[in-house]
């Protein structure tokens, strides 16, 4: 299912991590010209701790204790990636939108949106000061969802929840494990932290067909 | 500029630990941020089961969900990614080790190094030998040979291990968790904690003050270890 010539970004819209990948990605791939797709992975936040069986005290007070310390982490983290975006909320969306939005993904029409189009409507409907600018960004971006993904507007029944399963899990048998990972030449990366080695590879690419 | 000592925690046993023990250096050799290292030891069962491997790579035991495999396996196939492009070796363990005496030995090796080039060569000769399956962690005389080997002072050490290093290392165990550490390479400035080692460029950018935009995450792609900011 995936094609061995084109880069896919893999996504769960409603975290801002992969709302950053999806600039930064969207930024890579025009700086070397990859073609690329960007798809919905919609899995729980990986948790290896819960399939360890339950042990002795000492070992559960541990895992107590390790789970809030990752627990306080993350949530440092989405501090600063709000940071990074320059945002203060991503609140805003209710979870069917975000449904539809991720959703909509999974079909695009004969003209594929470029990924920095997606994260600047995107971003736009969470910059918005006042509610009528919030009003008019989500108008903005709903008209170019329409204009793009076939799927947008349409509801979100059980045909789609399962198409959306189905390709997430044929996804995590490719070797996908979370959002956002990136799937290039036939290996995933997880993050847009590996940017660096995949700038590498790219180039590396480009003097090979050269 | 922070005037916090950056801390970093590690555990030898750690791939990406091993993967990012130079860059994290040159925040030091190159950045001038003198580093308090600081132990982990991961408890590795309580979050990815355990396994224990034959020589020739099979599986002898293991209480892994598939989910849990998978993880590990990536895990490993990453950090050789980064290891390779660095020159490094890096061997899967064959078990899940315990690697408590090894951060005895960091604790230890901080205080008694000559100077911080000694240090850094015992940690460094540490990592390669243990990832090339060539050094026991668990192995209180070898630890100390290899102390002797960087110019550090050794005698005492297997005392240590057994009254005040353990009980150091212990309270710093739940001292770190306290503070939000879970995994390694952890940075910690003031309050603020720094997990992964894509966080460097991050790290020294709060070192500095915080001026501009903040970085994005990023793995360091060197071919030297050198943060390169």
């Amino acid at each position: 299912m995936l094609q061995s010539d084109r880069c896919y970004l893999l996504v769960d819209l409603r975290t801002a991590e992969s709302l950053i990948a999806l600039k930064s990605v969207g930024l890579w791939s025009m700086q070397f010209n990859v073609p690329l797709t960007v798809l919905p992975f919609i899995k729980p936040p990986l948790n290896t701790a819960k399939d360890v069986p339950k042990g002795a005290a000492d070992l559960e007070a541990y895992k107590a204790l390790r789970s809030e310390a990752r627990r306080r982490v993350r949530h440092m983290e989405l501090q600063r990636d709000m940071q990074r975006l320059e945002l203060a909320t991503m609140e805003g969306l209710d979870a069917s939108q975000w449904q539809q939005l991720n959703s909509a993904l999974l079909h695009t029409k004969d003209n594929p949106l470029a990924p920095m189009v997606l994260f600047n409507a995107l971003h736009g409907c969470f910059v918005a000061a006042t509610k009528a600018e919030r009003d008019s960004a989500r108008q903005a971006l709903s008209v170019l969802l329409k204009a793009h993904y076939p799927l947008y507007g349409e509801r979100f029944g059980p045909a789609v929840q399962a198409e959306l399963t189905s390709l997430s899990d044929l996804l995590e048998s490719e070797g996908v494990l979370s959002s956002p990972s990136i799937w290039f030449q036939g290996e995933v990366y997880r993050g847009a932290a590996h940017l660096p080695l995949l700038s590498a590879r790219a180039s590396a690419l480009q003097r090979s067909e050269w | 500029m922070i005037d916090g000592k950056l801390k970093v925690c590690i555990d030898f046993k750690s791939p990406y630990a091993f993967v990012a023990h130079q860059f994290i250096w040159s925040i030091e050799t190159e950045y001038g941020y003198e580093i308090d290292w600081l132990p982990l030891t991961l408890n590795i069962g309580s979050f990815l089961g355990t396994a224990t491997k034959q020589a020739g790579g099979q599986v002898s035991a293991s209480n892994r969900s598939p989910q849990q495999w998978s993880v590990v396996k990536e895990a490993y196939r990453d950090a050789r990614r980064y290891a390779e492009h660095q020159g490094l070796t890096l061997k899967g363990p064959l078990k899940v080790w315990d690697s408590s005496f090894a951060s005895m030995a960091l604790i230890w090796s901080q205080s008694k190094a000559p100077t911080r080039h000694h240090l850094q060569r015992f940690m460094t000769t540490l990592f390669q030998r243990f990832w090339i399956r060539d050094f026991d962690l668990q192995d209180i005389q070898a630890l100390c040979a290899l102390m002797q080997a960087s110019a550090i002072e050794s005698d005492g050490f297997n005392r240590f291990c057994a009254e005040e290093g353990r009980q150091q290392h212990d309270a710093l165990q739940e001292q770190l968790l306290a503070q939000g550490v879970y995994g390694v390479p952890t940075f910690l400035i003031d309050d603020e904690v720094f997990f992964g080692r894509e966080q460097i460029d991050t790290v020294l950018w709060r070192l500095q003050g915080s001026v501009g935009p903040m970085p994005l995450l990023r793995y360091p792609w060197g071919d030297k270890g050198s943060a390169a900011i």
